[in-house]
């Protein structure tokens, strides 16, 4: 649905802001675009959206580059780029109404999105007066008015309590069992690792992982560090000889497993040798850990 | 169609409280000015045997031209234009499936609607106050005239066309900066300077569009102007400046939104 082939962009010859960016986000997937503030996300949707154009490269949107389709492939593709597009001296449904217009959509329309986002007990209200969660999903609602078949929503969860963040996550399981296309971007993993079912990292401006939420957990099952509490170093260190052993202190140390599955073993070994073992953890080695690793500069 | 619903949408946008008051004190100011000028002095206004018409539209026309219209084109325009950057609109704005241009006249036009819908507000603001004025000194005689709506038209005609290059220009600032103070700035700045070199009738306000609402206004009450204003049927030459002043504008405008890259 959205292909990005070898992508460059520069504001100056001599500061690249994207490197060869590659990305592919299937049919029906909620794409989760993630890097650290500055990475290069919100520069990316902005290509996507034709917002702005690439040094190199080029973008594709349901299989057909956007510079041959611009404007009529925007008909099928909804968007929030950062900040809501809102008027704040105007009602929510005023707000839908302008873009109703430019959209060519019934305003009848504006009552059924109003619903789906919750929003209908407040459309009359001044959207200057409403809270961050009701200006996203307002903004989201203005994304919505098309029917869209693709979604791009930038940093979505900004400035949204947990319970906002619930709100929108349901938003987006619905839109996406109804055949919705979700591209989402976000510098935290936590907050959309439950919305989404494909994840791409960006770091310095090139891709540094992508692949499917599950390959990003076995990516997580590789190269683990286990810490190790016993009551007896000694015994361990000798039952375990050979292995890459660290970090030893008075009753732990610590133990570099090049896959998960080493692990059971390991226990079984020191329990054969009359090792008590009181702890096991892991280091560095939650989903956050490893996103940050690989996103970090 | 779609044009019209864009000029739809963006006169939704449009009402903007500090747009409404501006709209509001423009015609209150007029017919205030207009008013108070005829409850005054009413032996000078009034004179026996013409057609009160006559002075009256060359009161109004002449307030609204030389000190109102100018400030009010680059307040509306400015602060028109200063809700799409304040809001951070462009960035949806660009992304409805329509081409940059079509957005941008939409907006223009939209602009110009208010502007024409000002004036007509204007049109009837000061026909009342003629017959409110003639209920309380009914030696105007405003009653007993016809008023000839067409000529009040064919001034005010003149007066819009006259400010045309101003709306170019002012259109143009507005889209190139972000803030309202620049624009805004530049354009009361520029007002002054072109109320003094129209005043004096000084020859470079042949080529200073803010000086054209004035210029036209004296070309058209008194002939007197020494800038060399040549009549071609309905435009005079000032007019077909003002206009070209305005497509050069717009179209400069229009080249730099297309190849804008939306940040």
């Amino acid at each position: 649905m959205i292909r990005l082939e070898h992508i460059d962009f520069a504001y100056t010859k001599n500061q690249p802001i994207l490197k060869d960016i590659n990305i592919n986000v299937p049919k029906g997937a909620v794409y989760g675009f993630l890097g650290v503030n500055g990475a290069g996300k919100s520069t990316t949707l902005r290509l996507i959206m034709g917002l702005m154009k690439p040094t190199n490269g080029e973008v594709f949107l349901f299989d057909e580059p956007i510079k041959k389709t611009y404007p009529n492939h925007l008909k099928r593709v909804g968007s929030l780029i950062e900040s809501p597009p809102l008027y704040h001296h105007l009602s929510a449904r005023d707000n839908l109404k302008i873009w109703c217009n430019y959209f060519n959509v019934s305003k009848n329309k504006i009552k059924e999105i109003l619903h789906l986002t919750r929003l209908e007990d407040v459309n009359k209200k001044k959207v200057g007066n409403f809270s961050t969660g009701m200006k996203q999903r307002l903004g989201l609602a203005t994304a919505l008015l098309q029917d869209p078949e693709i979604l791009i929503l930038d940093e979505p969860t900004n400035g949204l309590d947990p319970v906002g963040i619930m709100e929108l996550r349901q938003i987006i399981s619905d839109l996406n069992t109804k055949g919705t296309t979700i591209l989402l971007s976000s510098h935290i993993l936590a907050e959309v690792e439950k919305m989404v079912n494909y994840i791409g990292i960006i770091k310095n401006g090139s891709i540094a992982f992508e692949g499917t939420i599950e390959s990003l957990k076995a990516l997580r099952q590789q190269n683990v560090v286990v810490k190790f509490r016993v009551d007896n170093i000694g015994d361990s260190v000798k039952i375990l000889v050979g292995l890459d052993i660290a970090n030893i202190t008075e009753d732990t140390f610590q133990m570099a497993l090049s896959h998960e599955e080493e692990l059971p073993h390991i226990i079984k070994r020191l329990v054969q040798g009359n090792v008590q073992i009181f702890e096991v953890s892991p280091i560095g080695n939650s989903l956050e850990e490893l996103f940050i690793n690989l996103s970090n500069v | 169609m779609q044009l019209v619903r864009n000029i739809k949408a963006e006169l939704v946008k449009l009402k903007y409280p500090p747009i409404i008051w501006l709209i509001g004190f423009v015609l209150i100011a007029v017919i205030a000015i207009v008013f108070a000028a005829h409850f005054i002095d009413v032996n000078r206004t009034a004179a026996l045997g013409q057609n009160p018409w006559d002075k009256y539209r060359v009161a109004v026309t002449a307030i609204f031209s030389v000190f109102i219209a100018v400030p009010f084109i680059v307040l509306l325009i400015s602060a028109g234009v200063f809700l799409d950057h304040q809001y951070a609109i462009w960035k949806f704005q660009y992304t409805v499936p329509m081409k940059r241009g079509t957005i941008f006249f939409s907006k223009l036009f939209a602009i110009l609607t208010l502007i024409l819908m000002t004036f007509a507000g204007l049109v009837l603001g000061v026909i009342l106050c003629a017959y409110f004025l003639d209920l309380l000194l009914p030696e105007l005689e405003f009653r007993y005239y016809p008023m000839v709506l067409i000529n009040l038209l064919e001034k005010l005609g003149h007066t819009f066309v006259a400010l045309l290059g101003i709306i170019g220009i002012q259109y143009f600032l507005s889209l190139r900066f972000k803030g309202f103070l620049v624009p805004a700035s530049f354009g009361v700045v520029a007002f002054v300077v072109g109320l003094i070199l129209g005043t004096i009738n000084n020859p470079i306000s042949a080529y200073f569009p803010y000086s054209y609402p004035t210029i036209v206004q004296n070309h058209n009450m008194f002939n007197t102007d020494q800038v060399g204003i040549v009549d071609y049927g309905f435009f005079n030459s000032i007019e077909l400046y003002s206009i070209l002043y305005f497509v050069f504008f717009v179209f400069l405008a229009k080249i730099l939104e297309d190849r804008r890259q939306v940040h």
